[in-house]
Formats: C-alpha cells, structure tokens, sequence
C-alpha cells in the first residue's frame, strides 16, 4: 500500500441491494493507483466502469470493501468530508460535460473556485489562464450552446483543473469528440502526467489504452485483468504495483 | 385573550413552532434509533441524504425561536394598554406571574441550547468521519422538545391572559427601598452603595475580560488543564453577569433612563435605544463561555481535537467581545450624559 | 495561533458609536420626567414635590403623586400643583380639588370659583386633599 494514492481493496457496489431488482455493479474489486499515473478503466458497456471511477471519485460509496486515498480510509468519511475531498483534490470530466448553459465558459470553468471563498476578479483570472492554455481565449464569454462539442470539452477539462487536483477523473472522455479534438485530450492528459497527477479514465476507445501506464480490464463488475503498459513509467514507490488482479477478482 | 397583529404573530409562531418542533424531535430519534453505533456504508448515505431535510428543519425552526424572543416582549408591551394597572411590560408579566416568568427563563435557555446544537453540528461536519454524528442527533431531539415546550408555553400564556385582571405597577415592587436588588449590594457594600457598585461592575467586567484575554493568549495544550480553565472562565462569566444585573438595576438603568429612583429593566429596554443590547452582551458572553466549556465535554475526539481548540478560542474570542462591549456602551452613555450637562 | 483584531474592533466601534448616537437621542428626549411612571412632563401639569433633604421629584398626575408618596412615605418640605386654569403652580395645602367622573382624574384649582364651575360643566364632585392636608375650605357644588 505504501505509495499509493489509491489502494483499492474488495470493493462491492450493489444497487437495491436486497430487493428483486439488485444490480451487482461491482464485486470485489482490489486494486492500487500510482501518482503520475494513467489508469484506463478498460471493459464494455455495463461492465462497471462508470461505477468504480464514481467510488475512486468519492461520489459514491461502495456497499462493502475499504479505499484508501493517500493513506486516509475515505469509506469511513462523511458526506461533508468527502465533498470537502471532491473540491479540493478530484477534478471530474464528465461524459456529457455538464457545463452549466447559459453561463459563460469563464463562469463555468470557476465554478469549483466559488465555494473556497476565491474573489470573482481572481476566479475570471484563473479561468482566462487555463482557458488560454487550452487555445479558448476568445471564447471567455460564450456559453456552452455558442462552443462546439470539442471547445465544450475543453471547458470541462480546464474545469476540472482549476483547483489544481491531485487526482483527474475521466468519464469516456472521447465519445463526443473528433479526431483533432482526441488528439488535443491526449496531449493535455501527457502533460498532466508529467506534473505527478494521477489520471483514471473509463473508456472502450482503445486509443486512450496506448496512452495507459495501466489498463485494468472490467468485466461483468468484476476485475479480470490488470495490464501494465510501460514500466518504464512506474513511479518511484516500494514494493511496485501488482501486475495481477490483487484479492483474486479473476474470474 | 387579548387580540393585535404582534399577539396574532407569536400565536402563529408558536403553533409553527410547535409542530416542526415536534416533527424534528421524532425525526432525529428516528435517524438516531436506525443509525445504531456502526452503519453500513448504505445506511449511513441513506441517513446523510435525510440530514439535509432536518438541517433545513432545524434552521426553520431556530430562526423561528430567534424571532419569538424579542417578539415575545414587543407583545407583552403592546398588551400595556389592555392590562388595568399596567403601566410596562413588568405589569403586564403580572397578570400571569409564574408562566410568564417561566417563559422568560425558557426563551434564553432555548437560544443556548440553540446554539450549543449548532456548534456541536458544525464540529461534526467538520471532522472527516463525522464521529459526533449520533450525539448531535440526540442532542436535537432534546433541543426539538425544549423549543416545542417553549411553544406550548408560549401558546398557552397568550391564550390565556385576559385584560380582566388589575396588576400591580412595577413602582409599586421595584422602587421600594426594601427591594430584593438593593439588599444584596446593601448588605456587602453598605447603605451608600452606588460609587462602590459601580467600581464593582467596571471591575468586575474588565477582571473577566483580562481572564479571557489570557486564556486566549496561553491556550493551554493538555485537556485537563483546558477544562479547568473553560470552568473557572464560565464561574467568572456567571459571576459578572449576576453583578451586572445588580448594577443595571440599581444605577446604571436608573441613571441611563433619567430616572433616579426607577430600578425597573423593562422600562430601561423601553427607554433607552440600545438598553436590550447592554442587557444582552453579557448574557452572550457567558452563553460563549458555557458554549466552550460545553463543547469540550460533548465534542470531544481525537478527530475534532484541532477543530474544538479553534471553536473554544472563537468562543472565547466572542466572550471578550460581549463583555467589553457591554461596559463600553454603559461608559459612553456616561461620558455623553455628563458631556451634555446630565447626569 | 494568530489573532485577529481588525473585526472585533470595528464592532466595540460601531457598538460605541451606537452607544453615544442613543445617549444623545435619549439626553436630546430628556424633559422633565415623571417620577412614578417616567413620562414625560408638561411643564404646566407638573406636580413638584421637595423632601426635606432636599430631593425634587416631579409627577404628571395627582394620581402618580400619591403612589409615589405612598410607596415612600418621604418627609415633604414643600408640594405645589398646577393650577387647571392658569397652570401656574399652587402650594397643594392652599388648593380646592375636583374629580371629573368620567375620567376619575383629580383636579387642582387655586380658586373656588373656577372649581364650582369645573363641577357645574363636567357634574363632578369636590374631593379632600388627596396629599392630606387640611379640606375645610373644599365646598359641594
């Protein structure tokens, strides 16, 4: 465990759990995540992927199993804690990127900033930065109705970077972009790599797998294989990552 | 009953109260009740989803008591014309002596206790775990009932005070020579006690604030020692409050309203602009005081340590603020009085 | 730990300054008050009463006079009313007193005439002293 930013260990999720309509979303899934790492959460449609980066994410709790987050046992934290977790160290690309419409991009991309107490004058700065950085300078003041569906994507990312997090969550990140777009994703994710952020993005695209340090394969709600793409990338840590499904979640 | 917008409004209040009151109490029992010492993770989010309900709850139903207590002497004034004999607010009081009295004393507890749940919430919150989860949850069904007891309270004083009765003047009990404010500082200081009661109270004010400004500055670290010093700190508040009402009575409300021999605080809230607000700063201040000292032996865990250790000094903090405030208002309504020629 | 001053002292501020704005609307208010009840009195209704050491307490109501006297029994150098006529105050020994008897209220008058004729308009009655002095001179209508 010693690390790790994530240490997963015999995660359950169960919805309805108890009633005739029980969903088994996840079933004993133990796995770790590294600082400086990318994780693609890899497996089809329904395989569980939406639900555990939801747990690693603290949207969600699971039913049953523990996750540590750099040490701290974050099952154990309360609603407020974890909000207090979500705001300051997890950015969150959403699928559908959930901007607000209506609102400028600049608006949009501050939002998390709002509840740290940050002085609008210094949110629209910090939003103009990263919008910048993302070639989005000239479209501080439109909305995401006026962006196309890749220009709404990069809003979302620098959204998600705006408080600077340890950890970036990506749910399906390229399915509502184009070629150039996806390109721009990857490069943007590389870099955020570099600076030591650790990166879990569910998707089925096997683009994003090339880009993997770490690909772990879902399937039915269960964790069926973990593949390590680069070790020339493993992180300085003790005891290195597991190369197999920890916990015995193979089917 | 006596029948005017502000009579129609605390009945309103009172009936609201009562309900939401009696509403939260079942509510946090509840929630208490199914929470048990060790949730499953599912429980515990189901339970969390609930709070939201009964924070907004307890919010309604605070703010609606906050309102209720100076609500609560605007309509006992407004009845002054309606009651034969009354000529304030104290011989309004005297229609219904023991309930009213009564409430007087429930409407302050209410606002400590009040406030005590929502420190104690705001500690939970702020630990990751949420450690004090269950003991808040017992801590506002106890609150719940108090506040919906006050209500009922409330409801039946106004329902039942009729304008038949003749009461008895507030000169007619607080002005004689044998009343009950002057023979404590008599019988201590002697016949000619007013310069001396007056020392006293300055003193007494500025002791306690030296004390807290202290306990601020060297913060002792072990609990034991802390405790001490937040018990002997919530003594002294006491202690200043009790001779800051013996010193508004007997000179400094007399004085301030321009009439020598009325020792009555009714009408020093009646007559002087800010005279609730010298009257309740020191009440305040040893509420922040008891509030410390409270917190400390309901909020304490190793998870809210760091937290508690900051409320106590925001506490303290508030203390001082209130009770040199206080003294600071009485003083200047001196240096004005004697600047323009009065008193 | 860090302490912050700034809040807290523009609050003792703004309470001073509260203070000072209500100890200049009160002083401002200030007239002379009545002693039992701390109305304000007008100066043609005021019931002045000296103790014999020499404490000046004033009243708006004859009625207020007696409850006050009532509750402390003081020793009285001198007791003037005001005369319901003129206003001018009358040494309270030296008046006659009528009682108008929808209102109950006591009236001083320095003549005898000016009585008789309260008591013919309001068809009230002539009353004692109400401080106590001698009533001989008081007449029926």
């Amino acid at each position: 465990m010693s690390g790790a930013r994530y240490t997963i260990r015999e995660v359950t999720k169960t919805y309805r759990a108890g009633t005739p309509h029980e969903v088994r979303a996840l079933q004993k899934v133990s796995v770790e995540g590294y600082p400086g790492e990318i994780t693609v959460v890899y497996g089809p449609s329904g395989s569980g992927k939406t639900t555990l980066i939801s747990l690693i994410g603290a949207l969600d709790r699971p039913t049953s199993g523990t996750i540590h987050l750099n040490g701290e046992e974050m099952t154990r934290f309360a609603e407020p804690a974890l909000a207090r977790l979500r705001r300051s160290q997890i950015g969150f690309i959403f699928q559908n990127f959930n901007l607000l419409p209506g609102v400028p991009a600049w608006e949009n991309v501050s939002q998390p900033l709002i509840p740290r107490g940050m002085g609008e004058r210094a949110r629209r700065e910090r939003a103009r930065e990263l919008l910048e950085r993302f070639h989005l300078g000239h479209r501080l003041l439109h909305p995401p109705e006026e962006l196309s569906g890749g220009e709404q994507q990069r809003v979302a990312i620098a959204r998600a970077l705006v408080g600077n997090p340890e950890i970036l969550i990506a749910d399906e990140p390229t399915s509502n972009i184009d070629e150039e777009e996806i390109d721009r994703l990857l490069a943007c994710f590389t870099e955020l790599k570099g600076k030591g952020t650790t990166l879990f993005v569910s998707t089925h695209d096997p683009i994003l797998r090339d880009l993997a340090d770490v690909v772990w394969h879902l399937k039915g709600g269960r964790l069926i294989e973990v593949e390590r793409r680069s070790s020339a990338s493993l992180p300085d840590r003790q005891g290195g990552p597991p190369e197999t499904p920890a916990g015995g979640a193979a089917p | 009953m006596i029948l005017n917008p502000l009579s129609v409004a605390i009945l309103l209040i009172g009936l609201l109260t009562l309900l939401l009151a009696a509403l939260q109490t079942g509510f946090a029992l509840k929630l208490h009740a199914s929470l048990g010492p060790s949730p499953t993770p599912d429980l515990r989010t189901a339970v969390e989803e609930q709070t939201h309900l009964m924070l907004t709850l307890a919010v309604v139903l605070l703010t609606m008591r906050m309102l209720a207590w100076p609500l609560f002497y605007a309509t006992l004034q407004s009845f002054v014309p309606d009651i034969p004999g009354a000529m304030c607010i104290y011989g309004v009081t005297q229609a219904l002596p023991t309930l009213s009295g009564a409430l007087q004393v429930l409407k302050p507890i209410g606002f400590f206790l009040s406030g005590l749940w929502l420190l104690l919430y705001a500690l939970n919150r702020a630990a990751k775990t949420a450690p004090l989860f269950r003991r808040n949850l017992a801590l506002l069904a106890g609150v719940s009932a108090f506040l919906a007891a006050d209500a009922l309270g409330d409801l039946f004083y106004f329902l039942t005070l009729t304008p038949r009765q003749e009461v008895t003047c507030c000169t007619l009990i607080t002005d004689l020579p044998t009343r009950a404010s002057a023979v404590v500082p008599r019988t201590l200081l002697g016949a000619e006690f007013d310069h001396p009661l007056l020392s006293l109270y300055f003193a007494a004010q500025t002791l306690l604030a030296g004390g807290i400004g202290l306990a601020l500055f060297r913060h002792a670290e072990t609990s034991p020692a802390r405790r001490a010093g937040e018990g002997a700190l919530a003594l002294g508040g006491a202690a200043a409050l009790g001779i800051a009402a013996i010193a508004f009575i007997e000179i400094i409300a007399p004085r301030l309203m321009g009439l020598p021999f009325h020792h009555d605080l009714y009408c020093f809230i009646q007559y002087v602009p800010d005279g609730s607000l010298m009257l309740v700063l020191p009440l305040l201040g040893l509420f922040a005081l008891l509030w410390a000292a409270s917190l400390e032996r309901l909020g304490r865990h190793e998870e809210t340590a760091s937290h508690l250790k900051r409320y106590t000094r925001r506490l303290w903090g508030l203390a001082l603020l209130a009770f040199v405030a206080s003294p600071l208002m009485v003083a200047v309504h001196f240096l004005v009085d004697r600047w323009l020629g009065g008193t | 730990m860090e302490i912050r001053y700034k809040t807290p002292l523009i609050l003792l501020a703004i309470l001073a300054l509260v203070a000072s704005g209500s100890a200049y609307w009160t002083a401002a208010r200030k007239g002379e008050r009545c002693a039992f009840d701390g109305a304000f009195v007008r100066p043609t209704a005021a019931i002045r009463l000296t103790t014999v050491e020499g404490m000046v307490a004033v009243f708006d109501s004859i009625a207020c006079a007696q409850r006050w006297m009532q509750n402390r029994q003081p020793g009285i150098r001198s007791l003037t009313v005001p005369d319901a006529v003129s206003g001018q105050p009358i040494d309270a020994s030296a008046a006659v007193y009528g009682k108008g008897p929808a209102s109950g209220r006591i009236r001083a008058f320095a003549r005898e005439e000016d009585l008789e004729q309260f008591l013919r308009w309001s068809k009230g009655e002539a009353v004692a002293n109400p401080f106590g002095a001698p009533t001989e001179r008081v007449t029926s209508p």
